[in-house]
């Protein structure tokens, strides 16, 4: 099976990109909890944290 | 663990969890609109048994043009809305064509949600054409091979990337093509890490 060739420099770069998408997730979802009563975020988060 | 490695795919029957029920949701739409896709990175633990939560479902999806995106956006909208934005045009030329992700989740909800993206590079693509099926209770899945996602991990290098790692290898190590993942461990320039945790 022929695998693709890996430029570790690029992967470096999205490796980067994608933790600053997810540091903007991150801020857009505390604001999100923030303007949220108790009772919505909290029914949501108890569906996926045990 | 009762689970069967075939011609066909990967199958498993279990009890389904939030998280499952929710993927399983969103890819019968992938799935009924024939747009190639897998799922990567923490989700496939999950899906494999470890006991971890969370928030999101990293999926990568083959590039489609516009007018295929209009169909799904449409059949998503019965159920999930785009957390980035309300706007068709807006989620396909700004996020998704320009390689950044787009979000869905049920309406009204936040959490969970899919992190859609197009793949970047050809390593993503690599993963897409590679594709394994996972039958899961009945319901067909796509992942990123697996001898992709645990190299990965370990790239990715956390210590919950090298936790499902470990996990997935442990569990799943007699039924995988080792020297395809050694191939990407030595690619990743990995193999110290490997050695080191999963050895």
């Amino acid at each position: 099976m022929k695998t693709p060739d890996i430029d570790l420099k690029e992967l470096k770069k999205i490796k980067e990109e994608n933790f600053k998408e997810r540091l903007e997730f991150l801020d857009k979802y505390a604001k999100w909890l923030k303007r949220s009563p108790n009772k919505r975020w909290s029914s949501q988060q108890k569906k996926i944290v045990f | 663990m009762d689970i069967n490695f075939s011609e066909v795919g990967i199958e498993l029957k279990k009890e389904l969890n939030s998280l499952d029920k929710f993927i399983i949701d969103f890819t019968k739409i992938l799935n009924r609109l024939n747009i190639n896709y897998v799922l990567i990175s923490g989700y496939v633990s999950i899906l494999f048994g470890r006991n971890r939560a969370s928030e999101d479902i990293d999926v990568f999806i083959e590039k489609i043009d516009f007018k295929k995106f209009q169909l799904l956006w449409k059949e998503l909208s019965n159920k999930f809305e785009c957390i980035n934005t309300p706007d068709l045009n807006e989620a396909f030329n700004s996020y998704l064509n320009q390689n950044h992700a787009l979000r869905f989740s049920k309406k009204g909800m936040f959490i969970p949600n899919v992190e859609l993206k197009f793949p970047k590079i050809a390593l993503d693509k690599w993963g897409i054409d590679n594709k394994r099926k996972v039958i899961l209770n009945d319901n067909d899945l796509f992942i990123s091979p697996l001898e992709l996602q645990i190299p990965f991990k370990l790239y990715l290098g956390t210590e919950k990337d090298i936790e499902d790692a470990r996990f997935l290898y442990t569990l799943l190590k007699e039924n995988l093509d080792i020297p395809l993942l050694e191939e990407f461990n030595r690619k990743l320039k990995i193999e110290k890490v490997f050695n080191r945790y999963l050895r």
